[in-house]
């Protein structure tokens, strides 16, 4: 049984969010079993109260889609049309259930949360959990400062500095959680404010909640726990001016954000639009057009059949008309890049008869059948799908009802497992060549 | 007036830049009714149902561009500028002697030249070092148009088999709209520039003409050419009219930049303003830079595998890397340089050894592919255990290998990694059937 009111911290990396979980933690807040949660380190000497699980689970949601936790994208409208995602609700799920079933107060603080957050929130209903968001600001300039100088210690550098990257980022974390909480209750904390007022801070948390009532020694303890040495990388706020009115309106809306006056949080929405405006206009261009072809011989001689799509990113049904021989092999191409396509059902069409088409995928790409769908993970090839026509004479109709998706992620992919198929590949041929000898 | 230009009778080309489907190719045909000898006839994209007055772009210098946006993982579409360290690249100077070499075949004897090509706005900087290096001095004449009108213009496109090709751009056109026009701007600063708003050179293509022409006192067009020129454009071609309020869903800075180039071309304090903030919005909406791996080592010694690993962070630049290990005389070592399809290209590779460097020749592995262009090794590396090789040398080590690369990854070259990977995976298995065949056959 989970109890209804959690706590979630959102907000960008190196803003205070450690700080205010492990002040909270104090108050009885718990985030998870100490050997699930991220160590202290340098970066962060009195701990991240950060939960394995949920970096997991938000890792691979940005990875299903094709994001990463610097992007400036968001979990398109439809991401519950992705098969993938019944696989993360659930995952996130069981991580709830398990971890917090009986807790009084429990809380996730995990930055990158502030980026999937429709996932969150369509569990949290079907949970009959309300969450109390709790969006920590910082100025973008401290937080880039602060990013610049995280130490690896005896690691090393995964990812470069964010650079002025680290603006746009915060933007996004920022109006993004902001937009994306609408209709569940939203309070900020602003970095300053923790460091410098953690007692007011925390009381303001605490008083929206009648059942929570820590006791003197637990206040005493979490308002001790927030040092004001936290506060490196002090920069004035005048240095925002250098950056477009977004940035410094932002900030300001944030800091002096309140949470009884609709207004308040409509700023941040208008402020959340206008930034979308840009991702959108600077982003990823939409996928290229598509084109569904099919080759065989007849008669000793190459036909093709295809058809032209356009990938919308959701469900979409193409037809392509086959006159072939009755049981002739086809092969072909339903896309260039490498994608991934989700087949829902694959039909031949004959004389007003319906039969199932079943699909083969080609040597450099994937195809998988399960729970009633094909994933066919493709590459450029000559032979990507495969189909034969139905018995019966034809002319026939392949219809296909499929999602394609492609990216950055699934080029890598790609070009990943194509290098895993031709280590093996030329394996077994050495080893062909070595018997002869 | 003859230059002093050596390789070039005309060292004043005009160069028109601009957004697709902003009157470039209006311009660029009035212009050479006016004399302006942008090409040979034969070498145009031909007129179609999108132009049907013809391009006047030379197909040659457009397959050049797009050759240029290939070579640095950009599109038409792309809103951020080439790599900063682009001049570093190998690539730069391939592209650098293959335009002047472009330039000078079609152009060195015309009296009166210039060339129109919309993609160059993006990727100036290669046409400005080269037309530097030929001692030329373009005039510059950039077409704007409300991006709305070419977003509307550009969804209207009818794509022919063999014809001039153009991306869709959707909703993203305002955003590369800014680019094109920013970056044209930016090309065009300290130089002769006119700007050419589209609604008004099709009310009034003569004003706009003669101020281009006015740029030269030699250059005097008959009046039969100029009434050619002005007939020319086709007052048709003022469909779709938006005002900028049409952009009220637009950034204002979108705005702003329609109403400097429709108003105050001139004001360069107000242009440095509006390009400063769309700098700052492309640096913070920049791409991911590479991540970081750790680049490893591995041989055969003694029965058991030894390696040598180090931390490496590609910086978009030339970095030098040092190995130092101890491993046996020409034994055979490979390893991963990158944890990620990549293009690597090396411009040295050593042993340091007592009697001085010993070159490291490097292999490929069978998924990865080793070619070398002006004297730099380029490493088109897929992501394998082997995806380099190469053999210490015969002195004892211990030994300090060192390596200079520039080191690329992204999209296109993953893209192209994987479909270089499926052939070669084809090849492979067909290689693997015939010996099973030819073994079936034999027994």
């Amino acid at each position: 049984m989970l109890s209804s009111k959690p706590i979630v911290i959102i907000g960008m990396q190196r803003s205070g969010t450690s700080a205010l979980a492990g002040a909270l933690a104090h108050l009885g807040v718990y985030f998870g079993p100490d050997d699930m949660l991220y160590q202290a380190d340098a970066n962060n000497p009195h701990g991240y109260f950060e939960h394995r699980k949920a970096t997991i689970l938000n890792l691979r949601c940005l990875h299903t889609f094709q994001m990463h936790p610097t992007s400036f994208g968001r979990l398109p409208d439809n991401w519950k049309v992705n098969p993938q995602s019944d696989s993360l609700r659930n995952e996130l799920k069981d991580y709830l259930k398990s971890e917090f079933a009986h807790q009084k107060h429990w809380g996730i603080k995990q930055p990158v949360t502030s980026l999937v957050l429709p996932l969150y929130n369509d569990v949290f209903l079907e949970l009959g959990v309300e969450p109390h968001y709790i969006l920590c600001v910082r100025s973008p300039l401290e937080t880039m400062a602060s990013e610049a100088h995280l130490n690896f210690g005896d690691s090393y550098r995964v990812m470069p500095s964010l650079g002025m990257r680290a603006v746009g980022s915060w933007l996004r974390y920022t109006l993004g959680a902001a937009a994306d909480t609408i209709g569940h209750r939203l309070s900020v904390v602003s970095y300053p404010e923790l460091l410098s007022n953690p007692a007011g801070v925390l009381e303001r948390l605490v008083n929206h909640e009648p059942s929570w009532q820590p006791s003197e020694e637990q206040i005493h303890k979490a308002v001790g726990s927030i040092k004001p040495n936290l506060r490196h990388n002090q920069v004035p706020i005048d240095g925002l001016d250098e950056f477009p009115s977004i940035v410094k309106q932002t900030y300001l809306a944030t800091t002096q954000f309140n949470e009884s006056d609709s207004t308040s949080r409509q700023s941040l929405v208008d402020l959340h639009r206008e930034f979308q405006t840009w991702t959108d206009l600077l982003g990823e261009p939409s996928p290229p057009a598509g084109k569904l072809g099919l080759a065989w011989v007849q008669d000793g001689k190459p036909r093709v059949a295809e058809v032209a799509y356009q990938p919308t990113e959701d469900w979409q049904t193409i037809s392509v008309q086959i006159d072939a021989p009755p049981k002739t092999p086809l092969n072909g191409l339903l896309y260039g890049p490498p994608f991934r396509a989700w087949i829902r059902h694959s039909t031949w069409h004959v004389g007003g008869m319906r039969t199932s088409a079943t699909l083969r995928g080609g040597l450099g790409s994937q195809l998988h059948y399960g729970a009633g769908l094909y994933q066919l993970d493709g590459v450029f090839e000559p032979n990507q799908l495969n189909v034969t026509t139905p018995g019966g004479n034809g002319p026939y109709t392949l219809e296909i009802e499929f999602l394609l998706e492609t990216g950055p992620i699934i080029f890598e992919d790609a070009a990943a497992n194509l290098a895993r198929k031709l280590e093996d590949c030329v394996l077994g041929f050495e080893h062909l060549m070595s018997q002869s000898r | 007036m003859r230059p002093s230009n050596p390789m070039f009778l005309d060292d004043k080309p005009i160069v028109i830049l601009g957004m697709q489907r902003s009157g470039t190719s209006a311009v660029a045909g009035a212009l050479t009714r006016l004399g302006v000898n942008m090409g040979p006839d034969d070498g145009f994209f031909p007129e179609d149902s999108n132009n049907s007055a013809g391009y006047f772009e030379l197909r040659a210098l457009t397959t050049f561009s797009h050759k240029c946006l290939t070579f640095f993982q950009m599109s038409v579409a792309s809103t951020q500028p080439l790599p900063e360290a682009w001049t570093n690249y190998p690539q730069a100077r391939i592209l650098i002697d293959e335009l002047k070499a472009l330039l000078k075949n079609h152009f060195s004897e015309s009296p009166l030249w210039g060339f129109k090509q919309p993609i160059a706005s993006i990727i100036w900087p290669i046409y400005a070092q080269a037309l530097i290096e030929l001692d030329l001095n373009p005039s510059f004449v950039i077409c704007v148009r409300n991006p709305m009108e070419v977003m509307s213009s550009e969804a209207n496109w009818v794509y022919a088999p063999g014809g001039r090709q153009l991306a869709p751009f959707g909703a993203k056109a305002i955003g590369v709209w800014m680019n094109y026009t920013f970056s044209a701007l930016d090309a065009a600063k300290h130089a002769d520039l006119t700007v050419v708003p589209y609604k008004d050179f099709i009310s009034n293509p003569r004003h706009f003409l003669e101020r281009i022409v006015n740029k030269s006192t030699a250059w005097k067009p008959s009046e039969s050419a100029w009434e050619t020129a002005v007939q020319s454009v086709n007052p048709a071609l003022k469909h779709h009219q938006n005002g900028v309020d049409s952009l009220t869903n637009a950034p204002v800075l979108a705005r702003k930049l329609l109403e400097y180039c429709e108003a105050k071309p001139e004001d360069s304090e107000a242009l440095d303003n509006l390009t400063r903030e769309w700098s700052v919005w492309q640096s913070m909406l920049a791409p991911q830079k590479l991540s970081g791996t750790r680049i490893g080592l591995a041989w055969r010694a003694r029965g058991q595998i030894d390696s040598v690993q180090i931390p490496f962070l590609p910086s978009g630049d030339w970095q030098v890397i040092r190995f130092e290990f101890d491993a046996p005389p020409s034994t055979l070592m490979n390893g991963v340089l990158y944890n990620k399809a990549c293009r690597i290209w090396i411009r040295r590779a050593e042993f340091l050894t007592p009697n001085g460097p010993t070159i490291a020749k490097l292999m490929a592995g069978p998924g990865s592919q080793i070619n070398e262009i002006n004297g730099i090794i380029r490493l088109d590396g897929a992501y394998e255990t082997q995806q380099v090789n190469l053999v210490t040398p015969s002195q004892p080590g211990p030994y300090h290998l060192e390596w200079e690369i520039l080191l690329e990854a992204g999209q296109q070259i993953s893209q192209d990694t994987a479909a270089r990977l499926a052939d070669r995976l084809h090849q492979c298995a067909a290689r693997t059937t015939q010996v099973m065949r030819q073994r079936g056959q034999n027994r």
